[in-house]
């Protein structure tokens, strides 16, 4: 049967590539509960399951001493004034629903999904959770000690030791985004001191809620029983603000003997997302060291052989940006993979970058886009950035137009402007 | 709810389209009826190499991926004991370009010996670094030959040993390919933002004069059911003592499959499961310990696995588990703890099918297992699960001369 197959002539020609053209998002209903806490729902008839995220203003930006925002979160299921942390476990489980609380540098972030038909018993436990949290000791000690051995496996570390550091160099050791979580730090934090930030920032404290998925008008009357209820300080958080290191551009190397690779970390101040290079200078980043395909990547691995790995990235975080590349190398190989990495950032900001290599990074980044919104889950977590980063609510909308009418010509603009200055360089290993 | 409509074409290929007008994009997820439970015991680990092969060119397309790039797709392929799968992910209006890549390599491969080659040193090269160069990497090299003596799941998809794959021939390579890969042993699902009528076109254009091939019936050696326990001690350099206990269970096809995973998750899994509250939280006796089941067409395992505290010993942490297990044997669960995982098991299967990629998987598999329906069902069937069927399966499965057991033990 397996008879030779006559190569039919169409089939050397590739379809066409049909333009990428931009997607519109589903845009948000807007609500407002009894206590005016902001409610954006995204319906979606899919699947019968619901995802809540309650967005709070709860993050090491905040808080009235170091240490205490990396444990908040992850203490607040721990104990309430009604339940165990044994019950509260149990509870979550017995209706399968998956949870996370985390505390970030800049928000507190409470994520749920649960089956549509147990979303309103779910209101009772998050009511509990945004008001009534002990942090009983017992529970923190346990915390604790399981978070000093994370720091001790993380400090051999040196990527993590490189990612610190660049942190430290950018912002400084006093600042929310620059100062590290220590041992020490760790030891001091009492159970007194959370419940006074949670009080603070958490318990009484306006905060945002994206829903997403299954949602009926009864979901949202037991909404607003419940979550709306609660009482909402109306005065305005007070205005907190830091001020950073005015970072000079520095070289700090780390030696470790035992270590096999040395971890290069090249960075730079940026601005902050809503500024509008944002999306051109993307594309830049995609073309340096953004995806497989990339610059560094066929310099520093396919040609010279020097790592597995080097990408470059741009961090967002609510009041400041930052500009990364960072590769694990061969140590005998560190200086001529940083020689490498100035010398890919030099030739961006003398040629132009070739079109065709610019169509391939703008189709694949189009491709990203769109692949990432193919769930109402993935729509709500970009509906998060957009609160995040206080972005317009239509920013995704004309997302895949603008990458397209990026121009070489703007980017060599762009390389010059950002990227001929200097550089702090972080090795370690 | 997930809808569906299927046609077949004239050589075979049995087509699936799940249209989803919500999403900008499509999946062309193709699944061919072939895992390392077909390989020959002298050549295994060849559906796992020959799935290697499947990006090294194929008749009109020397370079696979970069045709994917181009187009803002995405993909990627794995190899189980039971089928071997590939996917692209890619914005809908560029769905063709999926079609002309799947379809070539269907239609015939380059064969190039320096593709043979490089893929086989690539090959070794995973099978040093994910299971052999990594603490209880080998665990399921030793685990699966152990619980199975005639049915060729006696092997991971990586093969028995790295020798099978250095001998492999070109000759071997091409004889696997005409008969596993065919239109007649093969099932395509469309899914996403597309419609029926241009999936039709399509798949007619692109897969329909690709030449049915003969496909050797399967006739796999059953597993005799097991009599006693089997023990494995392995001292190796491992940080910590670990424990791997595999019980004989159902094919996902049998009726007792559903009861069976209930069973699991009453076990362990999450922080409050039988296993992980008392010897975790309350004795603490292990660090960590879950309990799964393998999902496979034939009769499967289901797996306890743990990390022991230093402090434990051996003896008192199995003997640990035996009583949890004893108190299945014996006594029904409440109506509590089985709507609990019940609840758990939908919810998963929700969440899961979120993915489009996964709806498009999962009616795949429906189909090699005689119903596209499948993904439909699992939650009634999930729902009629009772505390009895629980504990009869519980004593057909969890008696200790069902069971395999490997024991890490820390230098």
């Amino acid at each position: 049967m397996s008879t030779p197959v006559s190569s039919a002539s169409y089939r050397k020609i590739a379809p066409n590539v049909q333009p990428f053209n931009d997607f519109e998002l589903v845009k948000p209903v807007y609500y407002y509960l009894d206590n005016r806490t902001c409610v954006w729902v995204l319906y979606s008839d899919m699947q019968p399951i619901i995802n809540m995220q309650i967005l709070l203003n709860a993050g090491k930006w905040h808080e009235p001493k170091q240490g205490l925002a990396p444990l908040l979160g992850k203490m607040i299921a721990e104990g309430t004034k009604q339940h165990n942390s044994q019950q509260i476990h149990e509870f979550f489980d017995s209706l399968g629903i998956f949870w996370d609380i985390s505390t970030g540098v800049d928000q507190t972030q409470m994520n749920f999904y649960a089956m549509s038909k147990h979303f309103e018993k779910l209101l009772y436990m998050v009511a509990e959770l945004l008001t009534e949290a002990t942090f009983p000791p017992k529970e923190l000690e346990q915390f604790k000690q399981k978070i000093i051995q994370q720091i001790q496996i993380n400090k051999q570390k040196t990527n993590q030791e490189a990612n610190l550091l660049s942190r430290e160099c950018l912002y400084g050791n006093s600042h929310p985004y620059g100062y590290r979580l220590t041992e020490e730090l760790v030891q001091t934090v009492q159970s007194e001191d959370l419940l006074c930030f949670y009080h603070q920032a958490i318990c009484a404290s306006p905060f945002h809620i994206i829903l997403s998925g299954e949602i009926s008008e009864k979901h949202l009357i037991s909404l607003n029983k419940t979550i709306g209820s609660l009482s909402i300080c109306s005065d305005t958080q007070p205005l907190v603000v830091h001020t950073k290191n005015s970072s000079h551009p520095t070289r700090i190397v780390v030696e470790k003997e035992n270590a096999l690779q040395t971890s290069i970390r090249v960075v730079c101040p940026l601005f902050v997302k809503k500024h509008p290079h944002q999306i051109p200078f993307g594309v830049l980043n995609e073309v340096l060291g953004g995806y497989f395909g990339s610059r560094l990547m066929k310099n520093l691995r396919e040609k010279h052989g020097f790592t597995y790995g080097v990408h470059s990235t741009i961090t967002f975080m609510r009041h400041e940006g930052f500009f990364s590349i960072g590769t694990d190398v061969n140590k005998e190989h560190r200086d001529a993979a940083l020689e490498q990495i100035k010398f890919e950032i030099e030739r961006l900001c003398q040629q132009l970058i070739p079109e065709e290599e610019l169509t391939i990074v703008k189709n694949y980044m189009s491709g990203v886009y769109l692949k990432s919104v193919n769930t109402p889950i993935a729509i709500a977590d970009l509906y998060k950035n957009i609160s995040y980063h206080q972005l317009p609510d239509n920013y995704f909308d004309h997302y895949i137009s603008h990458i397209n009418s990026v121009t070489a010509e703007e980017l060599l603009e762009l390389s010059q402007k950002y990227l001929s200055g200097a550089f702090s360089e972080i090795l370690v290993g | 709810m997930i809808h569906f409509q299927e046609f077949f074409l004239d050589n075979g290929l049995h087509v699936i389209v799940h249209e989803d007008k919500t999403v900008p994009i499509a999946v062309l997820n193709l699944m061919y009826d072939v895992g390392s439970r077909d390989e020959d015991e002298n050549k295994t680990g060849f559906a796992h190499l020959f799935e290697h092969l499947m990006f090294g060119g194929s008749l009109h397309i020397p370079y696979y991926d970069r045709e994917v790039q181009r187009v803002g797709g995405e993909n990627n392929a794995f190899t189980s004991p039971d089928v071997t799968n590939y996917y692209i992910i890619l914005p809908a209006s560029n769905i063709e370009t999926a079609f002309w890549l799947e379809s070539d390599r269907m239609l015939g491969l380059n064969f190039l010996p320096e593709v043979l080659e490089r893929e086989k040193s690539v090959v070794i090269e995973e099978f040093k670094q994910r299971y052999l160069n990594q603490p209880y990497g080998d665990a399921w090299l030793k685990l699966r030959p152990l619980a199975y003596r005639k049915h060729p799941y006696q092997w991971a998809t990586i093969g028995k040993e790295i020798a099978h794959i250095e001998r492999a021939t070109m000759h071997d390579v091409q004889d696997f390919f005409f008969h596993h890969y065919a239109p007649n042993n093969a099932v395509l699902c469309v899914a996403g933002n597309v419609t029926l009528e241009q999936i039709k076109r399509l798949s007619e254009k692109w897969f329909g004069d690709i030449p049915p091939r003969e496909v050797p019936a399967r006739k796999l050696p059953q597993e005799p059911p097991q009599k006693e326990m089997r023990f494995l001690e392995l001292n190796t350099k491992v940080p910590v003592d670990m424990i791997y206990m595999a019980f004989h269970m159902v094919g996902k096809n049998h009726p007792d499959f559903f009861a069976t995973d209930l069973l699991s998750n009453v076990l362990g899994g999450r922080e409050s499961s039988r296993l992980y509250r008392k010897l975790v939280k309350e004795r603490e006796l292990f660090t960590y310990i879950d309990t799964y089941v393998l999902g496979s067409f034939d009769p499967g395992l289901l797996v306890i696995n743990g990390r022991i505290t230093s402090r434990t010993s051996f003896q008192t942490a199995f003997q640990a588990i035996q009583e949890i297990i004893e108190e299945l044997l014996h006594e029904t669960i409440s109506e509590e703890e089985l709507e609990k995982v019940k609840n758990q098991a939908e919810s998963s299967l929700i969440y899961d099918e979120m993915e489009l990629l996964n709806r498009a998987m999962n009616l795949c598999y429906g189909a090699l297992m005689g119903n596209v329906n499948f993904i439909n069902e699992e939650i009634d069937r999930f729902k009629q699960v009772t505390s009895t069927d629980i504990q009869r399966v519980a004593q057909q499965v969890l008696p200790l001369h069902n069971c395999s057991v490997l024991y890490y033990k820390a230098e």
